[in-house]
């Protein structure tokens, strides 16, 4: 007796409009990266930064271990495609077809009711932004990433690879040759931003990349929760997503960055995201992974200050054809720093989950506390799962406990639900989302209804 | 002098987190004879003993092993119980380690018959404390059908000599396969061990206990793969690192498709005795099986102050009471072991640290 889960139902996902974009590059060469900073007029800095980032991409070798990424072709990814509009400040100038994607993704309703400010990207640039008007009077910036290069080079330039560098890793590298959109964020002193900021990243065209940049700097006792959506829809030829998420925590400063991705099954998520945090300050990482045919993803936490914290809770879905290959890496750096880590995973028909962390306790980080758990749901025997936790101890002064469990749904369970009255496919299906219900607690409202419904659609099955 | 990779994970991760591999400088000495090979068991009638010395060949059997490491073999010893064949007293095969006897590339070779029963207990003795061995051991152990044995294996080389050793085991449906190691001797401890739980209901239990002194050097890699339905995976690593000591703890559990009802856990607890000792652990659950249970922990940190403020409140000094917090995390596995004599010298070893 088996429960046969459904494919995620992609159909708001998948909207496909025609490619109309005004300018497209294709390829990695140094021609594409000139003609990438021609067009957004960017600063010689900028050019600088792409030119040494692209020489780096070339030394950098690929990844010897993880999923097999010998698909990827960079010669054939678009890696700059320009939507044939401009940024607007009203949904009203946004091109229809651009709009209605937008409104069928729920992204101007959810502004009206829960956000303090929207930045929407449509292929290789931001389309729509907006911040609601007393957050600027408290010197909040919210704008997109090239209008942050332009309008506040110095505070960008600050921070700018401060982070993340260009030699992180091959991709990262690929990045910054040909980074374009994103957000860029900073929160001064002192103001808590009640309301959430979201940026959502869709990923129109054909056999594109999408390589956006987000920088965030929440300044001494400032706080902000800040949400990421991505989607695209689905093609034949590979996409590529290596965007990258730089974020700064600084003295008693918070951050609860929220993701929830939800790419195409033929998109490759090879995306970096980095947060360096520190006195008192505090980082949370929630994060849904649903999408991509192959996703290798591990947000970062530097602890460099005394008392910094970090908690990560995070949950993947892998199906049919895809491999996720997700986890996290937490730097223990100072004293009494502390880390939480709660990591679920499911995989179905096929689909390869794989958790992989990497938490080092430096030398300097006496009276540190660890604890990392991490679940995995094995729905059937053609899935996998891994689990490839590292943990790095230079410190006997810490308390440190890892703990994993992998395993099916328990028949117990399902018995005791089923003398309950309930049918046998309702009780899979209620432990399943029981199972997912620690994470979904953790998102805005708005997006923990789309990771249930993510999962309801999975759940929608019989018994065979 | 040269440098070797050695020890690779069966899965590899980033680079980055320099764990899936060794990189180490080894100084490997010129095959030798060697001499201080001894067996002790109650009936020597009821065992094929094959005792052979690799030393007229030069060149010898000169095969890389798993870890990665050529091996110019110098001493063969083949053990098989025959069927329906119980051995009731431990069998001993004893190494003697001392300035004669400084080379030792071994094979063992153990195969324990149908329904037989036999235990046995491997132990490297060293006493000089100021010449360098060299120690690359390669163990392979089959069990059959139904067959069960406990296996104790000590290494207590010198702090100046190197220790490689790799364990293979195969075993049949309701074979039942126990390992205490404890791994104290060398100051490079390189250790591969890898159990294949072929036959429906084989059962594999590995204890552990290991010792990091001064500035020794420990790289622990061990794996144990589920294909028969209903079998046993147990892993229990209990450690002490101490002074300058380095040890990578990679620890595997692979549940393969079709070892359905299998169980699996693995857990490691590090002990951190000093502010310069680093520990790394990789526990790794691998499933490709969805009717299994599986579970991995691992702690790690220094001595409970508040067991060690207990014990010293009854007039025990710090030193002593540290000890026996180290012993008591070491007990369960201590306790395993059957002789005495072997015992005493585990807990001496201990009291050193």
């Amino acid at each position: 007796m088996k429960t046969k889960l459904k494919d995620i139902d992609n159909n708001i996902y998948n909207i496909k409009n025609e490619d109309n974009s005004s300018y497209k590059t294709i390829g990695l060469t140094k021609d594409v990266i000139l003609e990438i900073s021609k067009q957004k007029k960017e600063p010689k800095w900028m050019l600088e930064l792409r030119l040494k980032a692209l020489e780096k991409y070339g030394e950098l070798p690929m990844p010897t271990w993880g999923p097999d990424l010998s698909e990827l072709d960079m010669s054939k990814i678009a890696t700059y495609v320009r939507p044939r509009t401009y940024m607007n400040k009203s949904w009203e100038d946004v091109p229809e077809d651009i709009k209605s994607t937008f409104d069928a993704l729920g992204i101007p309703e959810a502004e009206k009711e829960s956000l303090a400010g929207v930045g929407a990207q449509y292929d290789s640039e931001i389309v729509y932004h907006s911040i609601k008007e007393d957050l600027v009077k408290q010197g909040v910036i919210y704008t997109d990433f090239d209008a942050g290069v332009k309008e506040y080079p110095e505070l960008v330039k600050e921070y700018l690879t401060k982070c993340v560098p260009i030699t992180d890793h091959k991709f990262i590298a690929l990045h910054y040759a040909v980074c374009s959109g994103g957000s860029f964020v900073y929160v001064p002193k002192g103001i808590d931003v009640k309301i959430p900021l979201q940026s959502y990243f869709r990923l129109n065209a054909k056999g594109a990349g999408q390589f956006e940049h987000t920088l965030i700097i929440v300044d001494e006792g400032a706080s902000l929760q800040f949400i990421e959506g991505c989607s695209a829809p689905k093609y034949n030829e590979i996409n590529l997503h290596a965007g990258c998420v730089e974020l700064f925590v600084k003295k008693n400063g918070y951050l609860r960055y929220s993701t929830i991705e939800n790419w195409s099954k033929n998109m490759m998520n090879l995306n970096t995201k980095k947060a360096i945090v520190e006195e008192n300050g505090k980082i949370e990482w929630v994060t849904g992974s649903f999408g991509s045919k192959i996703s290798m993803l591990y947000p970062m936490s530097i602890l460099k200050g005394e008392n910094a914290k970090c908690e990560f809770t995070g949950i993947s879905f892998a199906g049919k054809g895809q491999n996720l290959d997700t986890g996290l890496k937490v730097v223990l750096n100072a004293k009494n720093t502390s880390a939480v880590v709660n990591s679920k995973s499911i995989s179905k028909d096929g689909g390869i989950c794989t958790f992989r962390s990497n938490i080092l306790v430096g030398k300097m980080a006496e009276k540190s506390k660890v604890t990392v758990s991490c679940e995995s749901l094995m729905l059937d025997s053609i899935s996998r799962s891994d689990t490839i936790p590292v943990n790095d101890i230079r410190n006997s002064d810490v308390e440190f406990a890892h703990e994993a469990k992998i395993g099916k749904i328990s028949d117990e369970a399902i018995f005791y639900l089923m003398t309950r009255g309930i049918t046998e496919e309702e009780a899979k299906a209620m432990i399943v989302r029981g199972f997912a219900t620690p994470i979904s607690k953790e998102l805005p409202l708005e997006y923990a209804v789309e990771m249930n419904n993510l999962i309801n659609l999975e759940l929608e099955g019989s018994i065979g | 002098m040269e440098k070797y990779v050695l020890n690779e994970t069966p899965l590899r991760t980033s680079n980055n987190f320099g764990i899936n591999n060794i990189e180490i400088v080894l100084d490997i000495p010129s095959k030798k004879t060697f001499n201080g090979f001894n067996v002790i068991t109650e009936d020597i009638s009821k065992i094929k003993l094959n005792v052979k010395e690799e030393i007229l060949n030069k060149k010898g059997t000169f095969l890389k092993s798993s870890i990665g490491l050529n091996r110019n073999v110098n001493y063969i010893v083949k053990v098989n119980i025959p069927e329906n064949t119980i051995i009731n007293e431990n069998i001993k095969l004893e190494f003697n380690i001392d300035e004669d006897n400084d080379y030792l590339v071994e094979d063992i070779e153990i195969v324990i018959g149908k329904n037989s029963s036999a235990n046995f207990e491997i132990l490297y003795n060293m006493q000089e404390k100021d010449i360098k061995a060299f120690h690359n051991g390669l163990l392979d152990v089959k069990l059959k059908e139904g067959a069960k044995s406990k296996v104790v294996i000590s290494n207590m080389l010198n702090h100046l000599s190197d220790n490689i050793f790799e364990i293979q085991n195969e075993l049949s449906e309701n074979a039942n396969l126990e390992y205490i190691l404890i791994d104290f001797g060398g100051k490079t401890k390189i250790s591969k061990y890898n159990t294949k739980c072929i036959g429906d209901n084989s059962k594999n239990l590995l204890n552990v206990i290991y010792l990091g002194k001064e500035k020794d050097v420990i790289d622990i890699n061990y794996i144990i793969e589920t294909y028969g339905i209903k079998s046993q995976a147990y892993i229990n690593v209990q450690g002490a690192l101490a002074n300058f000591s380095k040890k990578n703890f990679k620890g595997t559990i692979d549940f393969k498709e079709g070892s359905k009802k299998s169980v699996g856990k693995e857990n490691e607890n590090c002990m951190i005795l000093s502010k310069d000792a680093t520990s790394k652990s990789l526990p790794m659950l691998l499933c490709h099986e969805e009717d299994v249970e599986g579970e991995h922990g691992v702690s790690c940190g220094k001595i409970d102050e508040k067991k060690l403020f207990y014990i010293m409140t009854k007039g025990i000094n710090y030193n002593d009471a540290k000890k026996l917090i180290i012993k008591a995390n070491f007990s369960g596995i201590l306790e395993k072991i059957d002789d005495d004599e072997l015992k005493d010298i585990v807990d001496n070893e201990i009291s050193k640290i």
